[in-house]
């Protein structure tokens, strides 16, 4: 179920909002099974089947995370049973996403290898993997106490992270559905829950949704793509891409802010970045923030140890070295961004995607370790800064987009010229209008959380929006705002209603 | 003024059903001023289709027979109330009503293409429904035949709005706003009334007979 569809707004929101509310006045327990029968109809309405997937998996996750609880004395064995949870994992992700791409491509070479069915993707089954993976990491390191079921079940089935994120620590959540304060209701929640999940269907609805069928048909037909129109079309994706997924966050965060229960936040004005570090800090954050918790900083650590274990260096001097840097920084950041590529789909589109962003963010932090200094406080500089971040970020798109290597090619080099400059894609003035809106939306207004910062959307801390003016409180003009919007948010839903971030 | 979180939900709702009403109240009225050419090509049908005014001859079918078949020459009083895009679920509602009438037609030429009769299309709900010829009952009607008959193509259609259903079902016959939207954008909300009424007159008087393509849209 889609959360910006008519059936998710007019028919399941209310239903398991009402639900929860009246639940929570018979207490925490029957209120948390409310949110998780909800949630098991919501995962299951596209394919009831993969709710059975769904419940094995967590109930195997739940298993296992009590076995490495009850093992620590015996760190041997607990290290053996998180592997084996981790591996679990890992391997339901590998069978659903990446056996068919692999027994193809190995069957092209190998002629008694035969291909096999297409099988079907179970919605979100990266974002439950992940969340789960980290649960028993955190369990092994201890940092992880919370054993109850019912938090637990909470913590990966709660419908509004569950088949696309943000991807949550257990941290951050496990306890907030632990506090008997969560289950109540709170107008002033249930108001800004609701004012940040119009916001994020507006986003979704009006702003990206448009873009959906120029930039389908665009990447269908990208042979010979002249200069024009292959930066037009790279360009809409790359505005449909972030108005998409930061709406479904902005959806996400507001659904579960009606609950009484607080996200992180997902997106920070990334277009905005000045440079690819700080872009990565401010996209799909909790994406970046899992993959170094739980793959860099391994990596990086366990390098750190192999050369301190042969007498070699790891403080800052020793990674000025060239052997230094590649070993301590160079190396983990390529295998982490290669491996966040193929999170995303089996595709070799999906690696390079991956191996071009982990090598802007080589080159970026060689800048910062060869040539340590200040930046210009400028504003021209800043503005360079932010087009160059912008423009490699948008290289890479095509890549993430293009349903081929060979296709996204078609586009670069079309970008590059080589195919000539043709004239200006015939969209209209009305389109290019909405183009220039949406870049002023995206580079000069503040995003979701800065507007609502009075209300601490997220558990971050918030910055407070530039102009102020647009800063959401509880007044009038907020009120008619979010109530038109809300309307100009379904009246918009007649167009494609297909979340991008849901195929990974 | 600060309001009170229930005060600023009741505004917001408040404000919110006001904008949908209008857009509905606009979508219904004054279709004529934003929807595609075919619409006016529909109700110029239509009102024949309803005033039981197709003579001894009916010719019922998808665009060929509309461009093939030319009522006007005929020696005998014809319509030609086929349209563009359909399918013979359309069509068979269209015979049903003319069946009802008084005087049935004495002869009906009935002309869809074959892969018209292997599965249904969007138009039933994009077109049909959403011009306001085909009801909730008669899409329901339909689902509840492809039940019975083990036919999985209708329940398994997918249109390009998300909906499937009985939600879509409701939506199409109730002419939720959101379905005229993209209409109402390339139409400027009231931009194509001109082309719309002059393809509703001449669709009108030459009996059904529309040859493609029309005007561009406005």
């Amino acid at each position: 179920m889609l959360f910006s569809s008519i059936v998710f707004i007019f028919g399941f929101l209310p239903i398991a909002l009402t639900g929860f509310y009246l639940a929570a006045k018979a207490g925490r327990t029957v209120a948390g099974l409310w949110l998780i029968a909800a949630s098991l109809v919501f995962y299951g309405w596209w394919n009831p089947a993969f709710v059975i997937l769904l419940l094995i998996s967590v109930c195997t996750n739940y298993a296992v995370a009590r076995l490495i609880l009850g093992t620590e004395s015996r760190p041997r064995l607990q290290s053996w049973v998180t592997a084996a949870g981790v591996a679990f994992n890992l391997a339901a992700l590998f069978y659903y996403k990446y056996l068919f791409a692999i027994v193809g491509f190995v069957s092209h070479f190998v002629p008694a290898v035969q291909p096999i069915d297409q099988i079907i993707l179970p919605l979100g089954v990266s974002f439950f993997s992940f969340t789960q993976i980290g649960y028993l990491i955190d369990c092994k390191a201890g940092i992880t106490r919370d054993r109850n079921f019912l938090n637990y079940m909470l913590f990966v089935t709660f419908f509004p992270h569950l088949i696309a994120g943000p991807i949550l620590h257990n941290r951050d959540i496990m306890p907030q559905f632990a506090d008997h304060r969560t289950y109540r209701l709170s107008l002033e929640n249930l108001s800004v829950g609701l004012s940040i999940f119009v916001i994020g269907l507006v986003k979704k609805a009006v702003c990206a949704d448009p873009l959906s069928g120029i930039v389908t048909a665009g990447y269908a037909h990208t042979g010979g793509i002249g200069a024009l129109t292959a930066w037009h079309l790279a360009f809409c994706y790359s505005l449909q891409l972030y108005f998409d997924f930061s709406g479904y966050s902005d959806m996400a965060i507001g659904l579960a802010r009606t609950m009484n229960v607080r996200f992180p936040q997902n997106f920070n004005s990334p277009y905005k970045a000045q440079n690819v570090i700080e872009y990565w800090q401010r996209w799909h954050m909790t994406l970046t923030k899992f993959l170094t918790s739980y793959l860099y900083t391994p990596i990086a650590m366990a390098t750190m140890r192999w050369r301190i274990a042969h007498r070699m260096g790891v403080n800052r001097a020793a990674q000025q070295t060239l052997g230094g840097f590649t070993a301590m920084l160079a190396a983990p950041m390529l295998i982490t961004m290669a491996l966040a590529g193929v999170w995303h789909g089996s595709g070799l589109t999906f690696l390079i995607f991956g191996l071009l962003h982990g090598g802007y963010l080589c080159v970026n932090h060689a800048i910062r370790v060869f040539y340590p200094g200040r930046r210009s406080p400028r504003l021209s500089a800043a503005v360079l800064r932010c087009l160059a971040t912008y423009l490699s970020v948008l290289v890479a798109s095509v890549f993430f987009r293009a349903p081929t290597v060979a296709s996204a090619l078609d586009v670069l080099t079309g970008m590059a010229g080589l195919h000539g400059i043709q004239t200006f894609p015939a969209f209209g003035l009305l389109h290019n209008a909405f183009l220039l809106v949406l870049a002023g939306v995206v580079w000069l207004l503040p995003n979701t959380q800065q507007i609502m910062h009075r209300y601490h959307p997220v558990l971050e801390d918030v910055q407070a929006p530039h102009p102020r003016l647009l800063a959401f409180g509880s007044d009038l003009r907020s009120a008619l705002a979010v109530g038109v919007a809300a309307a100009v948010g379904l009246l918009a839903l007649g167009g494609t209603t297909e979340f991008l971030y849901f195929q990974f | 003024m600060t309001l009170s979180p229930r005060s600023f939900l009741l505004i917001a709702t408040l404000a919110a059903g006001s904008v949908l009403a209008g857009a509905w109240a606009y979508t219904s009225a004054m279709r004529m001023r934003f929807l595609e050419t075919g619409y006016p090509i529909w109700v110029a049908k239509q009102t024949i289709l309803h005033r039981c005014d197709f003579g001894s001859v009916l010719v019922l079918g998808d665009s060929r027979a509309e461009a093939a078949i030319v009522p006007t020459p005929l020696p005998l009083r014809a319509a030609n109330i086929t349209f563009g895009g359909t399918t013979p679920i359309e069509t068979y509602f269209f015979a049903r009503e003319a069946m009802k009438c008084p005087q049935p037609p004495r002869l009906v030429i009935y002309s869809h293409s074959m892969p018209a009769f292997l599965r249904p299309g969007q138009g039933l709900w994009k077109t049909a429904a959403r011009y306001g010829y085909i009801h909730f009952a008669d899409l329901r009607e339909v689902a509840a035949m492809a039940d019975a008959i083990h036919d999985e193509s209708f329940a398994s259609l997918n249109t390009s709005d998300g909906l499937t259903g009985v939600v879509r079902d409701i939506t199409y016959a109730a002419g939720f706003p959101s379905i005229f939207v993209p209409s109402l954008v390339e139409a400027r909300a009231i931009g194509r009334y001109e082309t719309n009424r002059m393809l509703l007159e001449r669709t009108a008087s030459t009996r059904g007979r529309v040859i493609y393509p029309q005007p561009a849209d406005k």
